[in-house]
This record gives C-alpha cells, structure tokens and sequence, in this order.
C-alpha cells in the first residue's frame, strides 16, 4: 500500500518569480522566501516519490467552453507554462514528470467515493503548478499528479466538497498498491484581488487571511467550511477562493490542525504556508 | 443585466490576445482591424453586442470591466495590450480607479 508522508498548503503568486530572482531578496518578500524554504526542507525530510498538487488552472486551458470542477492529470510528461506566463511574469518553459499510475489509482479510487473526476491525458501545466514546485522541489525531479480545481469560473464547487474531495484523495493513496511515498501540495491565497478596485496594494482583507490561517492551525474544518462562501471569498478579494485548496489538504489531514501555519506579509498580499507532518 | 452569452465572447477575445501571439500582435497593430476579424470568424457562441464590441476596439479595461469581464483575465489582458505604451504602475493605478466605479459586477456566464 502506499503512504502519506506529508502534507502542503501554499502560495503560487507569479510575480514572485521576477523578484525573487534578483540579486538581492527585497526586504518584505523575505519572509515568504522564507516561508518557501521552510516546506522545501519539510518535504525533502519527508523523501515524498511523487507529489500530488491541487491546483487551479487560470483559464488557460479550461475555459468557459468545457469547465471541470475537478480533474485529474494522467499524463506522464507534462509540459508547463503558456506563452503569457512567459510573456507576463517571465516564467520558463519546463517539462515536469507525471505519475501516470497513481493518477489512474486516484480517479477510479475517486469515482468509488463519489468523486466523478474529470480526467486529461493531454493538458499543460500553467504556473499555479509550476511556481510552488520551482521552490518547494526545484530541480523539478519529483513526478507529479495534478488535480485541478475550479475556483475561477463561478459558480464553485462548495467549500465541503473541497474537504470531501480531500478525503477520497487521502483514502485513495492509502489503497493503491503502488507502494509509493506520496506527499500532497495544494496551490492556492489568501485574501487576494487581481484585476479589481483593490489590486497590487498588500493584503484586501488582513482579518480574513488571520482567521484562515487559524482554521488552518487549529483544524477547524466546521468553522472554515461555514465561513467560506462565495460572497465572503469574493469580499476578502476577487481571487480569493483559490483558498478553497486548502480545504482538499484539510480533508488529505482528516481535520487535523497544521503543525505549521503562517502567512507572510508582503507588497503583493499574505502568502499562505501550511504543512501536516506526517512523523 | 447584461447578455451572459456576450460576457463569454469577451472573455473567448481576451483570452485569445492574452494566448496566442498572432492575436496579440494583430490586435495591437489594429484594434478595430483585429477585432473586425476575429467577429467574422467567431462562432454564435461568441458573438458581440455593439457595446462590447466598442470597447474592444478601444481597449478600454474600464468598460470591459464593467460588461463583467472576468477580472482576472481582463487585468492579463489589460497588461498585454497597454504596457509599455503606458507603464505598469500608472496602468494598475488607473485600473484600480475605473474598476472602483463599477464594484465586483457579475461575472458569471
């Protein structure tokens, strides 16, 4: 059977890239630098042979013309960033591997649950993938499983389905007999607004990334579940429902509280960084 | 209310500027040009009230925004077709303004 050796909850803002790729770290992204490095020691502790990474597509390649609430990547080498990510945030073209067995193992472990996964052979990687890999594992050398989530094109699946999809991605590792040491990343914010009244001037909603930050801390699913409307994510910031991630690693952790939680200030919002240890 | 078709033919024009480096490239030499185009080609999925098809043709993200352009993709869009002819911090700041009149329209299709 295979293993859960960890779990992973952070930011995948791209204008990171850039600027942290300087020569000198500016001062207020220190700390989410920081915050990268901390996970990236967790995980190479934790020896994962393949990272499953929750993730939303920018309405790049799922779009309004075949919209998935959840779908899983099945490819087993996966290109990644689109000519706009390249062209908006300088990122690079990379291929990562694909765990094309263990994504077979969680779509029909999914489908038993209840969990009709849509699925793709064919897909690229945009940056909500790419960016916490180019930190957290940068020599890009662990396969992958993507499972992507729909939190851009309303309406969204419910916070509880979020949790619920988390549970079946748990129970589904657990079963495969691929005897894989098998780690969970979700990709996700905090308060955050692109392309609004409130863009590019630090965090929207400092109370809001505090008290998701402690649903976090404290594994305090009913709570975080009640909280999380569409309205409420919308207030706190016009993206900020890619936080419904973090429910999927809620429900990988059954509820339980982080042994890590933070979110490190900067210019551009709260950056999230969450981690379930697993020994 | 607006058409909630129409909100998916901007958002189908936008993300093809912001994709695809012809459409880019042939926008920016000729909006309305671009954009004559890219209507004669489009399927009934994606056609254009004279509204948004104007404010297309001017790249105007302030009326865009307000049609229930999905933000996210108007701002990449915005950024894409702007900068450098203005710069970056001047284009979030007079984003941030224009979108502060409209609030959070509905942007569901």
């Amino acid at each position: 059977m295979s293993e859960l050796v960890g779990v992973y909850g952070t930011t995948h803002n791209p204008l990171l890239w850039r600027l942290l790729g300087g020569e000198s770290v500016p001062a207020d992204l220190r700390p989410t630098l920081d915050g990268f490095l901390r996970l990236r020691e967790s995980i190479a502790e934790a020896r994962p042979d393949v990272l499953v990474v929750v993730a939303t597509d920018h309405l790049t390649q799922w779009f309004y013309d075949n919209m998935p609430s959840f779908l899983i990547g099945k490819e087993s080498t996966i290109p990644a960033t689109f000519w706009n990510e390249e062209r908006e945030f300088g990122l690079p073209q990379a291929t990562l591997k694909g765990d094309r067995d263990l994504a077979r193992d969680l779509l029909g472990g999914g489908m038993e649950r209840g969990i009709d996964f849509a699925a793709s052979d064919d897909f690229r990687a945009d940056h909500s993938i790419l960016l916490p890999l180019l930190y957290l594992t940068p020599e890009l050398d662990i396969p992958i499983v993507p499972v992507f989530t729909n939190c851009m094109a309303p309406p969204l699946p419910k916070a509880s389905r979020f949790f619920e999809v988390g549970t079946a991605i748990r129970q589904s590792i657990l079963d495969s007999p691929l005897d894989r040491r098998v780690a969970v990343v979700a990709s996700g914010h905090l308060a955050t607004e692109v392309g609004g009244p409130r863009h590019f001037a630090g965090s929207p909603d400092r109370a809001f990334d505090e008290e998701a930050v402690g649903w976090m801390r404290d594994g305090d699913v009913e709570k975080a579940i009640a909280s999380l409307t569409y309205d409420r994510m919308r207030d706190a910031g016009n993206v900020t429902h890619q936080f419904l991630n973090f429910l999927v690693t809620m429900g990988v952790a059954e509820g339980a509280p982080a042994s890590y939680a933070d979110g490190a200030h900067s210019r551009f919002a709260t950056s999230p960084f969450f981690e379930w240890r697993m020994s | 209310m607006a058409d909630v078709v129409s909100i998916y033919a901007i958002n189908h024009f936008m993300r093809d500027v912001n994709m695809e480096r012809d459409c880019h490239r042939a926008y920016l030499a000729d909006p309305p040009g671009f954009v004559a185009s890219w209507v004669a080609a489009a399927g009934p999925a994606s056609a254009l009230t004279a509204e948004e098809r104007a404010a297309l043709e001017r790249r105007d993200y302030g009326a865009l925004y307000g049609l229930g352009a999905h933000p996210y993709l108007l701002w990449s869009f915005a950024e894409a077709v702007w900068v450098p002819e203005i710069t970056r911090p001047e284009l979030v700041e007079d984003y941030r303004v224009k979108a502060r009149a409209h609030g959070y329209p509905d942007c569901a299709t």
